[in-house]
Formats: C-alpha cells, sequence, structure tokens
C-alpha cells in the first residue's frame, strides 16, 4: 500500500470538498492508497501521522500563513516522494494572496478587531500571521493542480495520475501543471469564434440583462477566459456568471493579472475607438474598481505587481 | 545628491523613435537618463513589459506612438497601447506607485522638438517624484 497524506495549510475548506467530491473514485484510490492523514476524512493525530518517516504522496491545500504551516509544510514536504500542490491558494496564492499589499501586523490587526477571542476559562490566543505565501513559495512541488477550487478537468487529471503513480510508480514530466494548456475560451461554449470578442464598454453584471448564450465580454462584463487555463467545465460560465479567472495563467510562470489587462484592452470598444477616442476610453475604463482585486484575484502572490510594490516599500 | 533619474522610453519605430533619430540629426539635447527602446508598434508594448522595466530599475517609463486617430501604421496598435496604459496607471495607483511614473505621448515623426520638450519634461517630474524603490520619506 503506498501512503497519501492530504495536508491543509491556509484553506476555506473548499479544496477539501473538491478532493472528496473525487466519490466513488476515493474507493478507487484506496485498492492502492492508505490515507495516512487527512484530517476532514480520517482521524488521526498529527503527532502520530508525523512518526511517519516517509510517505508516498503528498497533497498539500491552502497558502501558508503562519510559522506553524510553514514548518510543518516543508517538514512533511521532505518526506513525501511526489508533492501536489492543491488549489489556487496553494499553487498561487489565491484569494488571500490580496493581503499581499499589506504588512503581517496589519493583517493580524483587521483580523484582530472582528474576532472574538474570549472563553470561558483561558481566552484564546490568535495566531501570528508572517508574510502570505503560497506552498508553491516554500516547496518546489511535483503536480501543481490549480483552480478555486480545482475543478473538474483537473481532478479527473489528478485521479488518473495518482492511480497511474500506484500502477507504474512513475511520474512524468517531473513538473506538471494540470487543466489544458489553452485559454478557457478555446472551448467555451459562448464563444463568438467567427469574429474576434468586443466589448462593448464595461459594464457591472447587474446593470445588464444577461443574455445567456452569449459571451461575457461581448455584452461588456469582465471575464477572464481568454487569459485563463481550462481548468474546469466553464462551471461559472454555464452558471451564467463570468469567469473570475481561478484557474491561474495559462501556462505557468506567466503572470495572469497583467495578461488579464491586456485581453480587455484588446477587446474594449475595438469597433468604435476612432469615434470615442481616449476620452471615451478611458470613461470606459475608469468604471474598473479595483484593477487589482479584479484581474489577480488568485494570483497576485505570483505576480510581478507584487514584486514591484515590494520595491516600492524597500522589502 | 548624487541619484539621477533613470527612464525607459518605449518609442515606435514609425513616429517618435525617427524623432528621436532627427532630435539627433538636428542635434537637439535631450536628458541623456533616458533609455530609448525601439518597438514596431506601440501596440506591442505589453503591461508586463512595463511592469518588468520598473522592476529592473527604470524609476519612469515613457511610451511614445504615433498619433490618434489614423496615423499607427497597424490601424489601431495606439489605442490598444492607450487602454493598456490606463489600466495600468490604475494599478499602479492601487499599489502606492506614483501613475506618474508613466506616461504615454503621441509624437510623430517630424515632431523632434515635442519629442525633446517631452523628454525633458519627463525626466523633471521623475526627478521630482524620487526614486521608485524603497520609499525612502
Ligand atoms: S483554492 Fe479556493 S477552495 Fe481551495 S482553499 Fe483556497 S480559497 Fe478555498
Ligand atoms: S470571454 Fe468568457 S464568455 Fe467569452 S468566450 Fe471567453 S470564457 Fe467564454
Ligand atoms: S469558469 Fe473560471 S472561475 Fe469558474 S471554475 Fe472555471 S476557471 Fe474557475
Ligand atoms: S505604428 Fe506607431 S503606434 Fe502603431
Amino acid at each position: 500500500m503506498l501512503k497519501l497524506a492530504v495536508l491543509p495549510g491556509a484553506i476555506c475548506g473548499g479544496c477539501d470538498v473538491a478532493l472528496a467530491s473525487l466519490g466513488e473514485r476515493l474507493a478507487d484510490l484506496l485498492r492502492y492508497y492508505e490515507i495516512v492523514y487527512w484530517p476532514t476524512v480520517v482521524d488521526r493525530k498529527l503527532t502520530d501521522f508525523l512518526k511517519l518517516s516517509s510517505i508516498d504522496v503528498l497533497v498539500h491545500m491552502g497558502g501558508i500563513s503562519t510559522e506553524e504551516e510553514a514548518k510543518l509544510a516543508r517538514e512533511v514536504s521532505s518526506r513525501a516522494r511526489v508533492k501536489v500542490s492543491l488549489g489556487s491558494c496553494s499553487v498561487y496564492g489565491g484569494i488571500p494572496g490580496l493581503n499581499s499589499l499589506y504588512k503581517p501586523i496589519e493583517v493580524y490587526e483587521a483580523i484582530a478587531s472582528q474576532v472574538d477571542v474570549r472563553s470561558k476559562n483561558s481566552d484564546l490566543e490568535l495566531p501570528r500571521p508572517i508574510e502570505y505565501s503560497a506552498y508553491t513559495d516554500i516547496v518546489e512541488p511535483d503536480v501543481l493542480a490549480p483552480g478555486c477550487p480545482p475543478g473538474s478537468i483537473v481532478l479527473d487529471q489528478l485521479f488518473d495520475l495518482l492511480l497511474k503513480y500506484a500502477e507504474t510508480g512513475r511520474l512524468e514530466p517531473r513538473i506538471l501543471l494540470l487543466g489544458d494548456p489553452e485559454s478557457l475560451c478555446n472551448k467555451c461554449p459562448r464563444n463568438p469564434k467567427t469574429t474576434k470578442i468586443t466589448m462593448p464598454g464595461i459594464r457591472r453584471i447587474f446593470e445588464v440583462k444577461l443574455d445567456d448564450n452569449k459571451c461575457f465580454l461581448e455584452q461588456g462584463v469582465l471575464c477572464m477566459g481568454p487569459a485563463t487555463r481550462a481548468i474546469c467545465d466553464h462551471s461559472c460560465i454555464k452558471a451564467n456568471y463570468p469567469c473570475t479567472g481561478c484557474g491561474g495563467p495559462i501556462e505557468w510562470g506567466v503572470d495572469s493579472g497583467l495578461s488579464h489587462m491586456s485581453s480587455v484592452a484588446s477587446a474594449l470598444m475595438v469597433d468604435r475607438e476612432k469615434s470615442v477616442l481616449e476620452a471615451g476610453l478611458a470613461r470606459e475604463l475608469d468604471k474598473i474598481r479595483d484593477v487589482t482585486g479584479i484581474f489577480y484575484r488568485y494570483t497576485l502572490r505570483k505576480s510581478l505587481t507584487y514584486k514591484l510594490r515590494k520595491l516600492r516599500v524597500g522589502e | 545628491m548624487s541619484w539621477k533619474p533613470k527612464i525607459v522610453a518605449f518609442f515606435c519605430k514609425w513616429c517618435a523613435g525617427a524623432a528621436a533619430e532627427t532630435a539627433g540629426v538636428m542635434r537637439l539635447r535631450y536628458d541623456p537618463s533616458v533609455t530609448p527602446v525601439i518597438v514596431p508598434c506601440t501596440g506591442r508594448v505589453t503591461p508586463s513589459m512595463i511592469l518588468s522595466a520598473f522592476l529592473n530599475g527604470a524609476d519612469g517609463v515613457l511610451i511614445g506612438g504615433c498619433h490618434t486617430p489614423n496615423d499607427c501604421h497597424y490601424v489601431a496598435g495606439n489605442f490598444k497601447a492607450f487602454k493598456r496604459v490606463q489600466l495600468v496607471k490604475k494599478l499602479l495607483e492601487e499599489i502606492g506607485v506614483e501613475p506618474e511614473r508613466l506616461r504615454l505621448e503621441w509624437i510623430s515623426a517630424t515632431e523632434a522638438p515635442k519629442l525633446v520638450r517631452v523628454v525633458n519634461e519627463f525626466t523633471e517630474e521623475i526627478r521630482k517624484l524620487g526614486p521608485l524603490g524603497g520609499k525612502r520619506a
């Protein structure tokens, strides 16, 4: 039996649910794997788990926000043959990565002001956050499984890969970004295909009566599909909600926030530039509030923008 | 006061780039703190090129392209540049970098004096803003 461990860092629980949604296929995996640790699913103490000197596959979910998480992630990773980084928090820093615009102490104070730590006997103590990072910032994983949480394409591939690893003992290539190497638009049921996508302007989602067959960008609603890796079966789009980019960049190492900005710049009012001119374009672009939060919702921690911020504040 | 601003200027070869050549021929002086990078069209300048310039030591980034609406040799590369620059300026502001460190100007091949004026003005502005890195008060 191979040993499989699932270790959470800073998680919301969504990745747990996504992994558990493998459902019956988990039973297939159990023919080869023994789950030696997975707090949500199996009952095993961390101290007992840490007695194991080696494990075969480690799945790490979530980012790293405290010293304890960092220590544990490094410790357990060093004992694992194959390390899987699961979910966009783990791979790219995810949504909590947006806090890298603030100092850890500011993050701490914001949390402390909202959380009640009083308890009957002795007050609880809030853990001190360190500078938040992705799991991939502290460990070099073998498999990257992005998504918030990972979508069906990624989960299917992960399942196949774990099964194949169990059967052959081989994993190729060494660093593997799951999902299909194309943009989410490529197979999107709403892709206009025949024409280039044109945005008529910038509209908030509540300002338009959404046509559920038409490309979001063509309705003026920001959709991150053009620069997002195909990791899901267009789940948001099928629910009539635009892609917010949870799959991360199409290729590892690309700054997806900047790619999203480029794709919006390419599509916005391309048919009317020469009549609305700079003033008209600027007026539309000004409707985009929170550029960082929209274009970097899941990937700020891995971006050039993050590095520039650091340079600016002298860190 | 030994600090000198570093500026990267992306010039379209058809207009601002040609104007820079002309300025040279006319022996017009412009500030030597500017490193020109000639591009085929401003539509070629991506947000990641702009951020990389800042990350590699530029205190300011200047982009010079063909006049709108009709002078771009690739129809609308200049409009694309305008939209990208607008978005990048908003991003810079959100992360605490003065958006004035990024500037876009339309400068035709015959406007060598304008090029010189823009370059000098921009250099002066960046000098006033101080170094990009390390936010020393
Ligand atoms: S990637 Fe998304 S679903 Fe997974 S832990 Fe992070 S926030 Fe939750
Ligand atoms: S922009 Fe969004 S809605 Fe349009 S084709 Fe791409 S993924 Fe589909
Ligand atoms: S549509 Fe976009 S945001 Fe939604 S699950 Fe797929 S990649 Fe993530
Ligand atoms: S050719 Fe000069 S800006 Fe496009």
